[in-house]
């Protein structure tokens, strides 16, 4: 019975598609965090966020 | 204190390790549709070293060129300037294309590219887009490198320069559109029946 479980095991670990799916899932949330922190970057550069002027100050007392 | 907005900001690690995630899927998907050679398990390894690198990159932050060591950050230190006492230009530009990731991540899915031409395999648009992506964001990061010398110099210009930006954010979309590609092909290839039987499932087609 154990070896059975082992390739059932074996045989979805290696060609189930919900790790191709998490793979997928992963992928978009990474591009979209990746965009994301580009644009709070950018919002920061022009002073449309003060994230940093806020930040500053607090870690300097 | 490290400025929040700079763009090696140690919270890239976290899209970074999604990405890791990422490719192991779409290593599961090229090698459940039987499109796998000996140069794409290649490929994926060194698309791998390409986004440790990367992420090492964002990590270490400025301890990093020690780690490189050489005369370009101070002429001390580093593994480099053990046994490369005189590196030369080619580690400067090695090192100056936002950290070395970037262009090992392309090489990677260059080959990667290369080694799927032949299959029938649906990820060729999403793949060519993100190698497209890889390959600007290193040679956009050497060419700024190559003209600006010093590396707050090169950090501002990152910040502040827009199509390099612009570029950053096509790599982050041509991530997603993996993504979603990724996620689609996975609906089809369920094949329940299958589990058990011991032999590799057939490729499904992709119905494109």
């Amino acid at each position: 019975m154990t070896p059975q479980i082992v390739a059932k095991a074996s045989w979805v670990v290696r060609y189930s598609p919900t790790l191709v799916r998490l793979g997928g899932l992963a992928s978009i949330f990474g591009g979209v965090l990746w965009v994301a922190l580009l644009l709070f970057v950018q919002l920061q550069m022009l002073r449309i966020l003060h994230f940093y002027d806020i930040l500053e100050p607090l870690a300097a007392t | 204190m490290r400025r929040p907005y700079n763009l090696e900001n140690p919270i890239l690690i976290v899209p970074l390790l999604l990405f890791v995630l990422s490719l192991a899927g779409l290593y599961m998907y090229t090698r459940r549709q039987q499109a796998l050679n000996t140069l794409g398990t290649a490929s994926f390894i060194i698309s791998l070293i390409g986004l440790i690198l990367a992420i090492t990159h964002v990590f270490l932050g400025e301890y990093w060129p020690w780690w490189f060591g050489g005369w370009w950050y101070g002429g001390y230190g580093g593994l480099f300037e053990r046994y490369m006492p005189s590196p030369g230009l080619l580690w400067v530009l090695w090192y100056g294309s936002f950290g070395p990731g970037f262009v090992v991540l392309a090489l990677g899915l260059v080959l990667f590219g290369l080694s799927i031409r032949k299959t029938k395999v649906m990820l060729s648009w999403p793949v060519l887009a993100l190698i497209m992506a890889s390959i600007a964001t290193g040679l956009m990061g050497l060419g700024i490198k190559i003209f600006v010398v010093s590396e707050t110099d090169m950090t501002e210009l990152i910040n502040k320069s827009r199509p390099y930006l612009a570029i950053l954010a096509l790599f982050g979309v041509a991530w997603i559109s993996l993504g979603l590609t990724l996620c689609r092909s996975a609906n089809k290839l369920i094949t329940i029946a299958e589990i058990g039987k011991g032999a590799p499932p057939k490729p499904v087609p992709e119905g494109r």
